[in-house]
């Protein structure tokens, strides 16, 4: 007998049948969860123990808000004086101020959610070094843009391995049931066959179009999206949109260039964009370059009730023709304001241009809730 | 497909570079690199399928100040610095195409927590058409890398042999048992 597969996501077989992996024999599988903490009520505190010793984490961590909030973060429920950090609010000058106790802070106040995309290396002999991104939603609508923070940070123990992590709110508000922490972990000893990033849509286009489009998928809490547009035109600003909605300047966002406002190429701040119609993920300088490839690495968190946040790094060759040139560097933060629907498609490109995504271009989306 | 290991590299002796090789392509990679510190002043840098060639460029901010170039490179460079340091890059990876990185890397500085970490920003690319299958990360010092330094590259075109979902319930027939399945473990209703 074989398996068989029934509707409804259903299977049926013998017990030497029921799949015991979804990798070919001998792969091992990529990040994978250790724990999740979700609060289910208000508080000030997201903790998460017991978590296996990893060499590398990745941390995924959504704050809702009531009145305002400040999140930072801490291991092992080390409360002592033994973090250090550095971060940019908004592109702006890195600062090393940081609240005694803790690092990795999102940098300001704000009466609105965030969400934070971090790593972290562990080694229980070194002092663990953290990178993280975050997207501050601000007042909610198309109108204003999110605030955008990057940093890094380190926690100088060296006794020990992380095995807890805390979001912790240091504003006058609270953070709200629904907040929550996800840790994923990878080791180079894994022998682990299973994925916390399933595959929800992969697309290649067969000829030049205005817009790739992932097709429809299951939506999923956490969306982890990658395009590669073979031909971007030069000066060309390219944009996300989601659900195919591609008009109603629904979406904001927040743009550096080369770590410099892309406007002007001096300025130590992020550029605006607020009312758009979908989330700008690069914004060239004048007189970029050449047709050329353009790579986008995004996170997006995507509850429907919520505007939808996202994380978005990108890097343009500038021009095709080889190594003389440098490529460009992309940094940006969007939001989607709509707070009905949850994402179910992803669009990348234009709404002028009719082959602005050129023949071979990619989208690839993974997701978990 | 799927995300899958596709090489990891600890050193068990001191060095001067940290290879993943023998890598089945895939169209995306994410990489995490360890790099413990041992002795030297130590340039860090990125070299795919043993291309020593010029065909190299990248663009870095330190500490967020303003981009700064490097073109016809022999490598892409990742960081200078006497410390230990963790950077996680992702890499698009299209026969037929550039290379094109996206790197974040934090150096610990002094040790301590009266120092702050320093950063690093980098996009690189490297004018390679064929598909990577080997990464090198070099030092410059030929014993920079102190033992348990660490290259692990993750990459997006594993095959499965089964696709099952979680949620998926499958009913043992020998048995009459029903299971729910749940990051890929099986649990008994």
């Amino acid at each position: 007998m074989t398996i068989e597969w029934l509707a409804g996501n259903r299977l049926r077989g013998t017990t030497a049948e029921r799949p015991a992996s979804v990798l070919a024999a001998g792969s091992v599988g990529g990040w994978v969860e250790l724990g999740r903490t979700t609060l289910g009520s208000t508080g000030d505190d997201i903790a998460i123990t017991g978590l296996a010793n990893k060499r590398y984490y990745m941390i995924l961590n959504y704050n809702l808000n009531t009145y305002y909030i400040n999140t930072v973060m801490r291991c092992n429920a080390d409360t002592g004086n033994n973090y250090a950090l550095r971060s940019s609010l908004d592109g702006a000058a890195d600062t090393t101020s940081q609240p005694v106790g803790y690092t990795l802070n999102d940098s300001e106040n704000y009466q609105s959610p965030n969400f934070r995309v971090a790593y972290a290396s562990n080694l229980s002999g070194k002092e663990k070094l953290l990178i993280h991104n975050v997207v501050t939603e601000n007042a909610s609508g198309a109108g204003t843009a999110p605030r955008r923070t990057e940093g890094v940070g380190k926690w100088a123990d060296t006794s020990e391995p992380i095995d807890e992590f805390n979001v912790f709110n240091y504003g006058a508000g609270s953070l709200i049931s629904g907040s929550e922490i996800v840790v994923l972990g990878f080791d180079p000893d894994d022998t682990h066959t299973s994925n916390f990033w399933e595959e929800l849509a992969s697309v290649e286009l067969t000829s030049a179009s205005m817009r790739i489009d992932s097709g429809t998928f299951t939506a999923k809490k956490y969306l982890w999206i990658q395009i590669y547009n073979t031909a971007k035109p030069s000066g060309g600003n390219t944009y996300v949109y989601y659900n195919n909605v591609t008009s109603g300047g629904t979406h904001s966002g927040r743009s550096n260039t080369n770590g410099r406002n892309p406007t002007n190429q001096s300025s130590l701040s992020d550029y605006e964009l607020t009312s758009s119609n979908g989330s700008i993920i690069n914004h060239d300088v004048s007189g970029s370059g050449t047709a050329t490839g353009m790579f986008t690495n995004m996170f997006v968190i995507n509850n429907a009730s919520n505007e939808k946040l996202s994380i978005i790094k990108s890097v343009s060759g500038w021009t095709n023709a080889g190594a003389g040139v440098a490529p460009v560097m992309f940094d940006c933060v969007g939001k989607w304001s709509n707070t009905t629907d949850a994402i179910t498609s992803v669009q990348c490109g234009s709404t002028s241009v009719s082959t602005y995504m050129g023949a071979g271009s990619i989208i690839k989306v993974w997701g978990h809730d | 497909m799927v995300w899958t290991k596709s090489g990891s590299t600890t050193l068990g002796s001191t060095g001067a570079t940290l290879t993943v090789s023998g890598m089945t392509p895939s169209k995306m990679y994410q990489s995490m690199i360890c790099k413990l510190f041992n002795s030297g002043s130590v340039q860090m840098s990125l070299q795919f399928n043993n291309e020593t060639g010029t065909n190299y460029a990248d663009i870095g901010s330190v500490n967020g100040g303003a981009g700064s170039p490097l073109t016809s490179q022999q490598n892409i460079f990742l960081s200078h610095g006497s410390e230990n340091e963790f950077a996680v890059f992702d890499m698009l990876n299209i026969s037929g195409q550039e290379k094109l990185i996206i790197s974040h890397l934090v150096n610990q500085n002094t040790d301590g927590a009266g120092n702050a970490p320093s950063r690093r920003e980098l996009v690189g690319k490297a004018a390679i058409t064929a598909q990577i299958t080997e990464v090198d990360v070099n030092v410059s010092s030929a014993t920079g890398f102190a033992i348990g330094s660490n290259l692990t590259a993750l990459g997006s075109d594993g095959v499965e042999s089964v696709k099952v979902q979680d949620g998926a319930v499958y009913y043992e027939t020998d048995t009459n048992k029903s299971y729910v399945l749940y990051n890929d473990i099986w649990s008994e209703l």
